[in-house]
């Protein structure tokens, strides 16, 4: 699924400015800022250059087809994993020369959310708190907060190895939260969730962007991108290839298609075209 | 019946692409490596085998009066088979439980039998690995030395091919009744910590016995009378004949083979059919049994496997206390403390170096009465006496037996965060915070144990107080600094992806951690006795070469230590990158 680095794809790259929100032109540090980031594996190009600047107070949907180097964006941009060249900054602390502070900014989800399986959730939730250096006495209370929004507080005792998927997902959420970071990366958080979940994880979302927080997350699933997010961001095959509100998107389509998707195209159509997947509607044809 | 067949083959044979493709995915050392080690482990046991088998041959061929041609064979079937029932009950339990793949081949249009049956056969061919190489050759070389004819290796074959059918029926059995009680990961946990005490009490008991049989023979309590001790032989032999007697089907089997020996077409015949009825008869029930419970017990477990465990373990979490408020590190440190006795592979790992304990414990102190003696008497026999290493002795063995124990801990301290290596990674801390957070994990039992042994044995052996506190700061200096080395190693060492506690760091990082911990050993301890050899050479400056000898250990001990830390938190950041 990785695409090799030519120069052909490096001309549909999205330039930094088209990114860039309100708050980055007021002068403010950016909540986010990556610059040409890349990373390879050998030949393999996972992500080849990409640029984002992302304001604060603002809900940002990572959007992109299998392996088009979502999770490994996230990953770089939290420090997780090393670019092979560029660099990344949260709120204008680079994440790999100085990345206690650039970490101390910011709360992640991962795809998986594997926890330590012998820990309490109550547990797990104070040793978030206190990596994170908050006070005992600010933590404690927001831990039980926590668990109580998550309606894991009846399992609060319990070992996390007993949890089921949706409930270490949502555990794994309350310990992003617990140190209030400006800045949220979330890779896939509705998935594995039932509906009275995810509606719940959107609400603390909104409350986090309207309270000038700021929400980078991955996803599959298009209407809650369309619903939740201010600004999108589409990559495939390790680029940027479009990135704005849907209005943007929309008007970036339909001067590319000559008009083919108007103001009413549904993210899901521009999403299709800006990836290729509207070529798979004849597969589709064929499997009817 | 031919669907149930058509679908056990197909999924027999995607087991078999499984496994090959795995193998074919290894780098070239991978997959010599544990060829050479199986070649080797074959000829080891199967060599071990043969001369036992052939040794015993002889001996009953001297003295057929005794009547235990049926011993050995009888003997080593049921030996192998009692074996099996543990290694097949590992086996049942992680393929019929465990696998990744159940769900998905539960919901697949199979018949349920064939997903029972194929993983239940997935380690046969492991089975009659072990009953070729531990039985086969002592079975083919007893037949040898005992001259016996074409039968006796004929049916010898069929007993071998049917010895791993029960111990397979019985495993699966016992899988299914367990797991109706206990959550299938937790028995697997259970299993490997049991398995490790069993491997442990082997050893000391090994140990003690070689010791028990040092002191018998240099003490002689006297030998007993020529009459008596034919009397005790002789019931000795009497309870043999009673347990070859029982019907085991082993037991059977040997009593069949022995009678192909004699000749005894008829006793032949009927013993090795009796043995595959039984053995036959005994895996078609377990299998049938085992079935019926499987489909119900793999069923209860997708379902009420959160709402059972919740009830078990709930429990009030306890508030860390004075320590909330402490540093990323010792929070690292008390997150490890807790998960630690709660995860029965952690005593694993503390158990498995303690194997090495009591050889070191008997040959540094104990064998008073072998031809040599212990190794510190030696030391004074060579030098008249004036050099007592019973101090350096003591201490040596605390150092080696706290530092077995906890330096695996300490280069297991970034595999055990496995899956949750993200919530470190990503946390505003440096590396030297996670790495000193480690290092407490293993140094402060490391000092509480080594503390308390030091006390104990210097209070028994009546040392004075200055040569205990030299002797404690030199365990705790060269301990410490082990410590951290393999903290430090720990980082390069990690696999994140382990299933097996026993992989949880590379080879390399073994190697590395050994040598690191012998140069720390060997230099430090050679310093710190810098001032004993200075009170047999030069008295007068006997006390300064004792501080200069602490100091320089210390020194060494630290300088180590703390370059494997920086070596270990600068390659902190390629930790779980994959490609």
């Amino acid at each position: 699924m990785y695409q090799r680095d030519t120069a052909a794809t490096r001309r549909h790259a999205v330039s930094l400015d088209r990114v860039v929100n309100g708050s980055a032109a007021r002068g403010g540090a950016l909540a986010i800022e990556a610059e040409g980031l890349r990373k390879a594996y050998g030949d393999v190009v996972a992500v080849a250059g990409v640029d984002l600047a992302i304001g604060r107070g603002e809900i940002v949907g990572f959007l992109g087809p299998n392996g088009a180097g979502k999770t490994t964006t996230i990953k770089m941009l939290t420090g997780l994993v090393r670019p092979s060249a560029g660099r990344a900054a949260i709120l204008g602390h680079d994440v790999q020369r100085d990345p206690v502070a650039a970490k101390s900014h910011f709360g992640y989800v991962p795809d998986t959310p594997n926890l330590y399986g012998k820990l309490r959730g109550r547990e797990f939730l104070r040793f978030m708190a206190r990596l994170y250096r908050v006070p005992a006495s600010v933590a404690e209370p927001r831990a039980a907060e926590l668990l109580r929004v998550f309606e894991l507080a009846d399992a609060a005792n319990d070992l996390a190895e007993g949890y089921s998927h949706g409930m270490q997902q949502k555990l794994a959420l309350a310990g992003a939260l617990v140190h209030d970071p400006a800045v949220l990366f979330l890779d896939e958080p509705t998935v594995g969730l039932d509906p009275r979940s995810a509606r719940l994880i959107k609400q603390i979302l909104l409350r986090h962007r309207d309270r000038g927080g700021t929400v980078f997350l991955s996803t599959h699933i298009l209407e809650i991108a369309e619903r939740l997010c201010d600004r999108l961001v589409i990559i495939d095959k390790g680029r940027i290839v479009a990135a704005g509100t849907m209005d943007e998107l929309r008007g970036q389509v339909a001067s590319e298609a000559g008009g083919a998707a108007g103001a009413e195209g549904s993210l899901e159509e521009i999403f299709l075209r800006l990836t290729g997947g509207a070529d798979y509607a004849e597969l589709a044809a064929v499997l009817r | 019946m031919s669907a149930f067949l058509a679908d056990t083959l197909l999924l027999l044979d995607l087991q078999r692409q499984l496994a090959w493709n795995a193998f074919l995915s290894r780098s070239l050392a991978r997959k010599l490596v544990p060829l050479v080690a199986a070649t080797v482990a074959v000829v080891a046991v199967g060599g071990i085998s043969t001369a036992a088998g052939f040794s015993l041959g002889r001996v009953l061929r001297r003295f057929p009066e005794l009547g235990l041609e049926s011993l050995l064979p009888g003997a080593v079937l049921s030996a192998v088979a009692l074996l099996l029932v543990v290694v097949a009950f590992g086996t049942a339990l992680g393929s019929l439980f465990l696998a990744d793949d159940l769900p998905r081949l539960m919901a697949a249009p199979v018949q349920r039998r064939a997903v029972f049956v194929a993983k239940l056969l997935d380690g046969m061919q492991w089975y009659y690995a072990v009953v070729a190489v531990a039985a086969g050759p002592a079975l083919v070389a007893y037949g040898m030395g005992l001259g016996y004819g074409p039968l006796y290796y004929a049916l010898g074959l069929l007993a071998l091919l049917g010895t791993p059918l029960l111990p397979a029926g019985i495993a699966a059995l016992l899988v299914m009744v367990v797991v109706r009680f206990a959550p299938a990961s937790r028995v697997r946990e259970f299993l490997g910590l049991t398995a490790a005490l069993v491997g442990v009490s082997c050893s000391v008991a090994g140990q003690t016995f070689r010791l028990w049989s040092r002191q018998a023979a240099g003490f002689g309590g006297g030998i007993p009378a020529r009459g008596r001790e034919r009397e005790e032989l002789a019931a000795f032999l009497e309870t043999i004949r009673g347990v070859v007697d029982l019907p085991i089907p082993s037991l059977v089997a040997g009593r069949g083979l022995a009678a192909a020996g004699r000749g005894d077409i008829v006793g032949a015949v009927a013993g090795t059919a009796v043995f595959l009825l039984l053995t036959f008869g005994f895996f078609a029930v377990c299998v049938l049994a085992a079935e019926t419970l499987y489909e119900a017990g793999w069923t209860r477990m997708q379902g009420s496997g959160v709402a059972r465990r919740r009830r078990v373990v709930e429990r009030a979490a306890a508030s860390d206390g004075w320590l909330a408020n402490a540093p990323a590190a010792v929070a690292v440190a008390i997150k490890d403390w807790r998960v630690f006795p709660r995860d029965l592979t952690s005593y694993r790992q503390l158990l498995a170096p303690l194997i090495a304990v009591p050889a070191v414990y008997f040959n540094l102190f104990a064998a008073p009465s072998g031809r040599r003696g212990n190794v510190v008497q030696q030391v004074q026999r060579l030098t008249d006496g004036t050099l007592d290493l019973r101090g350096v002795g003591t201490a040596a063995a605390v150092l080696l037996l706290c530092a077995v124990m906890f330096n695996r801990v300490a280069l297991t301290s970034i595999a055990r965060e496995r899956g949750g290596w993200w919530v470190l990674k990503s946390a505003p801390v440096t590396g030297m915070e996670i790495l000193h957070g480690k290092l407490l994990v293993a140094a402060v039992p490391y000092v509480g144990l080594s503390t308390l042994l030091m006390a104990a044995v210097c209070w028994w052996n009546g040392f004075g107080p200055l040569g205990s506190l030299y002797g404690w700061l030199g365990v705790e200096a060269l301990g410490l600094g082990m410590l951290a080395l393999n903290v430090g190693l720990s980082v390069p060492a990690a696999r994140l992806d382990w299933d097996d506690p026993r992989r949880m760091v590379s080879g390399w990082g073994a190697v590395g951690s050994m040598a690191g911990t012998a140069l720390i050993g060997l230099v430090g301890g050679a310093l710190l006795c810098l001032g004993m050899v200075a009170a047999e050479l030069f008295p007068p400056a006997a006390p300064y070469a004792w501080f200069l000898g602490l100091a320089c250990a210390v020194g060494v001990s630290a300088a180590l230590g703390w370059l494997g830390l920086r070596y270990g938190a600068s390659r902190l950041p390629r930790v779980g990158e994959v490609a």
